[in-house]
C-alpha cells in the first residue's frame, strides 16, 4: 500500500528497498512520519508504564501493533531505531536485520524530540527492557511480513530470551504478543511441534504470575499446535486442566472458542461445539478477519448439520461467505432432501475442498443424518406406514436394518412414533401441544439467563481510575485531552483486526 | 550396559518360545513378561528427550510391548490391553528415527479402535481416527474394519455388526467382537423398550440376535423383562423415553413407588419458585 503510493508520487524518489528522499514524496512521508510518531507515542507510554509500574498502560502500545503493522516499512524501522538506540551494540544488533543505520536523513526538529525520548528510555544507562523488546518485536513482525523466515527464527529466539530474563509485570502485555509471534515464526517454518515443551513451561510460569494475556496467548498457540497434528486427545486434556482467563482481548477469546469448538466437534459433543463456535463468531471483530470468520462459519454449518439442524439460508447468501460456503450449501440441500445418492455425489465432488478445510472427517459422519431427515419427513407425512415401504423410500437395501434404524430414531427422539415390530408398521404419535410441557419454560429461562450474564460481564469489564474519587475534579482542558485519548483508543480497537490468523 | 541388553534379549527369546508353544503356559508367560518389563526400565523403555536410545533398544521395547498387548487379549484384560497400546503409541507415532515400522502396527491400532467401540467410547474413537490419514484407513483392512463398523453403529444398521463376525481381518479381533456384540445388544434392548409398545417373544429374540431360546431366556430374565399374556412383552414406551432424563434406572425395583408420567413432565412448584427468586436477585443487583 505504502510503496504503491510512493511510486505514483515520484518514481525517481524511490530506491529499490523503498527509501524515500523526504521532500519529493510528501504523501508517502506523511504516512511514514505518522507511523514513526505513533511508535514514538507508544514507546513513551511504555516508558511511563515502567516508571509508574502500571502494567495497564503497556496494553495500548500492544493493541496498537495491529495497525502499525499495516504501515511498517524498513524505512520506518530504520528511523525509529536510529532515533532511539543510543548504545552502539543495540544499533549493531538491529542493523543486521534492517540494514545500514549510519546515514542520517531525519529532520532536525524530529531529532530533538527523538533525543529527549531516547534520553528518557536510557535513564538507567541501558535501554528500558520493555522498549527494547517492543522494538525487537516490530523488527520480527517486519521480517515475518517480508517472508524472511529463517532470519525471523533467529530474531524470535533472541526476543523470547529477553522476555524470559525479565520478571517485571510491565513486560506481560508485550510478552503475550511475543509468544504469539514466536509460535507463528515456528509455524511458518513448519516446526511448531518442536516448541510445545517450551510453551508449556512458559504457560506454567504465566499462570503462577497471573499473567492473563500471556496465558491466553500461550494456550492458543499450544492448542493450535496440537490441532495441527490432530492430537485432539492432548488438546482436550490441556483444556480440561486449565481455567482460561476471561478478561483478555476478544481476539484471543475468539481463537480459543474456535479451538474448543473443533475439539468438541471431534469428540462428538456437537451442541457444546456449536456453543463455542457461535461464541467465536460473535467475539470476532466486525470488520476484517475474513479468513477466520469464513473458517468458523464452515465449522459452524457442519456442526449444525451434525446436530440435525438445517442452517439458515441467509448465511449462504452473504457476500463474504457465498463463495467459500458453496460446497456446504450443496451438502445442506442434499441433507434437507434426505436423499442418500445426492449426498454421496456431493461428497465425491467436493471431497478435496472438504479435506482442505479439515472438515472431511466430520462430513463423513453426516451420512446417518441424511437418513434421519428422511425418516423425519416420512413420519410427518404418514400416520401409519409399513417398514418395507420405508426401506424403499430411503433407498436402503436391508429391510431388517430399517427396523433398527427406526427404533434408534425413536430412541434418540428424532421422531415421535411407535414401532409395531410384529406387524412391521411404523405408527406416528399425535403431535403433542408443546405449551403443555415445560419446554417453553426452559427455553425462556435460557434466554433470560443469557441476558443477565451479558449484563454481568459488561459490568465486570468496566474500569475505573484508581483513587480518582478524592482527587480534584478535572479541568475542561484535561477533560478534552482525556476524551481525545479515548476517541483514539476507540479507533484503534476498531482498527485492530488483522492479527487474527 | 551392553551385557544388560544381552540379558534382556535372551529373556525375550525365551518368552517368544514359551508363547509359541502349544499349549502355552499362561503363568510362565506372565512372569517372563513382567521380568522383561522390569529389566527394560534400566534401558530406554519409554523414550524421552534426554538421552539417545539405540535403535536396538527401541525395537526391543516395542516388541515386548506388542507381546504384552497380545497377552492381554489372550487374558481377556481390556484395560491391560489399552494400557499397552497407550505405551505403544509412543513408538508408533513419535519415535520414528530410522527404525522399521512394526508389521503389527495397523493390526494393533485397529484392535484398539475396536476396543474403544466395544466400550462405547465414541469420542475417543474419533480422536484416534483423526490421527490416521484417510488413505491409510481406506487401504488397510485392519483399520477400515472398525471404521466401517462405527458407521453402521451410528446409522443403526445393527445386523451388519453381527454379520461382520464372519469377516474379521485377524483372529485376535474376535474377542473384541464379542464385547461389541454385547454392547450392541444392550443398545438394541434399550431401543426396543423405548419404541415398541408390544412385541412378541419371537420378534424380540430375532431383534436381539439370539440364535437359541435358552440364551434369550436367560438374557430376558437378567434384564427383568416380564412376559405377558400370549407370549408378548409390553413396554411403557412413553415412560421409558423420559426416564433417562430423570436419571432413573430403567430396570428399577417395581416395589418402590414410581413417579407417574404426569409427575415427570409437569413443572414442579419448587422449580418455578427457585427460578423466579434467582431472577429477583439478579434484578436487584441491576437496580
Amino acid at each position: 500500500m505504502t510503496t504503491m503510493e510512493v511510486d505514483n508520487a515520484d518514481p525517481t524518489g524511490v530506491s529499490k528497498d523503498g527509501v524515500v528522499d523526504g521532500a519529493d514524496a510528501p504523501v508517502a512521508v506523511d504516512i511514514e512520519t505518522t507511523t514513526v510518531e505513533d511508535i514514538k507515542d507508544f514507546v513513551k507510554l511504555l516508558e511511563r508504564a515502567v516508571a509508574t509500574g502500571d502494567a495497564r498502560l503497556a496494553v495500548r502500545p500492544v493493541r496498537g501493533l495491529g495497525y502499525i503493522r499495516k504501515n511498517l516499512t524498513a524505512n520506518v524501522l530504520r528511523r525509529v531505531i536510529r532515533g532511539l538506540c543510543l548504545k552502539p551494540e543495540d544499533r549493531a544488533y538491529f542493523a543486521q536485520y534492517v540494514g545500514d543505520l549510519s546515514e542520517d536523513t531525519t529532520k532536525s526538529s524530529q531529532s530533538a524530540s527523538f533525543k529527549k525520548l531516547a534520553d528518557t528510555i536510557h535513564k538507567q544507562g541501558t535501554m528500558v527492557p520493555e522498549v527494547n523488546v517492543y522494538l525487537h518485536l516490530l523488527v520480527l513482525i517486519s521480517l515475518l511480513d517480508a517472508k524472511k523466515n529463517t532470519e525471523a527464527m533467529a530474531s524470535a529466539e533472541v526476543i523470547v530470551g529477553k522476555v524470559i530474563a525479565n520478571t517485571r509485570r510491565t513486560m506481560d502485555p508485550i510478552g503475550s504478543r511475543v509468544y504469539f509471534f514466536y509460535a507463528r515464526t515456528y509455524e511458518v517454518n513448519g516446526k511448531l511441534s518442536n516448541i510445545r515443551r517450551f510453551l508449556l513451561s512458559r504457560l506454567r510460569t504465566a499462570t503462577l504470575r497471573q499473567d492473563e494475556e500471556g496465558q491466553a496467548s500461550l494456550v492458543n498457540s499450544l492448542l493450535r499446535s496440537y490441532i495441527q497434528d490432530n492430537l485432539y486427545d492432548q488438546a482436550e486434556k490441556l483444556v480440561g486442566k486449565l481455567t482460561y482467563p476471561e478478561a483478555v482481548h476478544n481476539n484471543q477469546l475468539a481463537r480459543f472458542q474456535y479451538y474448543l469448538g473443533r475439539i468438541k466437534a471431534t469428540k462428538l459433543e456437537y451442541s457444546e461445539a456449536q456453543q463455542h463456535l457461535l461464541q467465536a463468531s460473535r467475539k470476532v471483530p466486525s470488520n476484517g478477519a475474513i479468513g477466520f470468520k469464513q473458517t468458523v462459519q464452515k465449522w459452524l454449518v457442519t456442526v449444525e448439520l451434525l446436530l440435525g439442524d438445517i442452517p439458515e439460508r441467509a448465511i449462504f447468501l452473504e457476500k463474504e461467505y457465498r463463495e467459500c460456503l458453496a460446497p456446504y450449501y450443496a451438502l445442506t440441500l442434499a441433507i434437507r432432501a434426505g436423499k442418500l445418492a445426492r449426498f454421496n455425489e456431493v461428497l465425491k465432488t467436493y471431497a478435496e475442498r472438504f479435506k482442505k478445510d479439515e472438515t472431511y472427517s466430520l462430513i463423513v459422519r453426516l451420512r446417518h443424518n441424511v437418513i434421519k431427515t428422511g425418516i423425519r419427513t416420512i413420519n410427518a407425512a404418514y400416520s401409519r406406514i409399513s417398514v418395507v415401504d420405508v426401506a424403499k423410500k430411503l433407498q436402503l437395501d436391508s429391510v431388517e436394518d430399517v427396523y433398527f434404524i427406526l427404533a434408534k430414531a425413536i430412541n434418540e427422539r428424532v421422531i415421535e412414533a411407535q414401532l409395531l415390530a410384529d406387524s412391521g408398521t411404523l405408527v406416528s404419535k399425535e403431535n403433542v401441544n408443546i405449551y403443555s410441557t415445560k419446554d417453553p419454560f426452559v427455553a425462556f429461562d435460557k434466554r433470560i439467563k443469557f441476558c443477565l450474564d451479558t449484563h454481568d460481564q459488561s459490568v465486570k469489564a468496566m474500569r475505573f481510575p484508581a483513587k480518582s474519587y478524592h482527587g480534584d475534579l478535572e479541568t475542561a482542558e484535561e477533560r478534552r485531552e482525556r476524551e481525545q485519548q479515548e476517541a483514539e483508543l476507540a479507533k484503534e480497537i476498531a482498527d485492530e483486526d488483522d492479527d487474527i490468523l | 550396559m551392553a551385557a544388560g541388553l544381552q540379558n534382556v534379549m535372551a529373556l525375550y527369546r525365551q518368552l517368544t518360545e514359551e508363547w509359541n508353544k502349544k499349549p502355552m503356559e499362561k503363568s510362565k508367560c506372565e512372569t517372563l513378561l513382567n521380568q522383561l518389563k522390569v529389566a527394560l526400565t534400566e534401558h530406554h523403555f519409554i523414550p524421552t528427550a534426554e538421552g539417545e536410545a539405540s535403535k536396538q533398544e527401541i525395537v526391543l521395547a516395542r516388541d515386548v510391548l506388542e507381546m504384552g498387548a497380545q497377552f492381554a487379549i489372550f487374558d481377556r484384560d481390556i484395560k491391560g490391553f489399552q494400557r499397552h497400546i497407550d505405551q505403544l503409541k509412543v513408538y508408533y507415532y513419535d519415535v520414528k528415527g530410522g527404525i522399521p515400522e512394526s508389521s503389527l502396527m495397523n493390526q494393533f491400532l485397529g484392535l484398539y479402535l475396536l476396543s474403544l467401540l466395544a466400550e462405547n467410547r465414541l469420542g475417543d474413537f474419533h480422536s484416534e481416527v483423526e490421527l490416521m490419514s484417510l488413505d491409510t484407513i481406506e487401504k488397510d483392512p485392519y483399520l477400515s474394519f472398525p471404521v466401517q463398523l462405527e458407521r453402521c453403529l451410528m446409522e443403526g444398521s445393527y445386523s451388519k455388526i453381527f454379520s461382520a463376525n464372519k469377516s474379521i481381518p485377524a483372529p485376535s479381533y474376535s474377542f473384541f467382537m464379542e464385547l461389541l456384540a454385547e454392547t450392541t445388544r444392550a443398545e438394541i434392548a434399550k431401543c426396543i423398550k423405548r419404541s415398541c409398545p408390544i412385541i412378541s417373544a419371537d420378534s424380540a429374540r430375532r431383534m436381539l440376535f439370539f440364535a437359541t431360546e435358552p440364551e434369550f431366556k436367560s438374557y430376558v430374565d437378567k434384564n427383568k423383562w416380564k412376559i405377558g399374556h400370549g407370549g408378548v412383552f409390553q413396554f411403557d414406551t412413553e415412560r421409558n423415553l423420559i426416564q433417562d432424563d430423570f436419571g432413573l434406572e430403567a430396570d428399577m425395583d417395581v416395589d418402590r413407588p414410581q413417579p407417574t408420567l404426569a409427575d415427570m413432565t409437569a413443572l414442579s412448584y419448587q422449580e418455578v419458585a427457585e427460578t423466579m427468586l434467582s431472577y429477583a436477585r439478579e434484578l436487584e443487583k441491576i437496580v
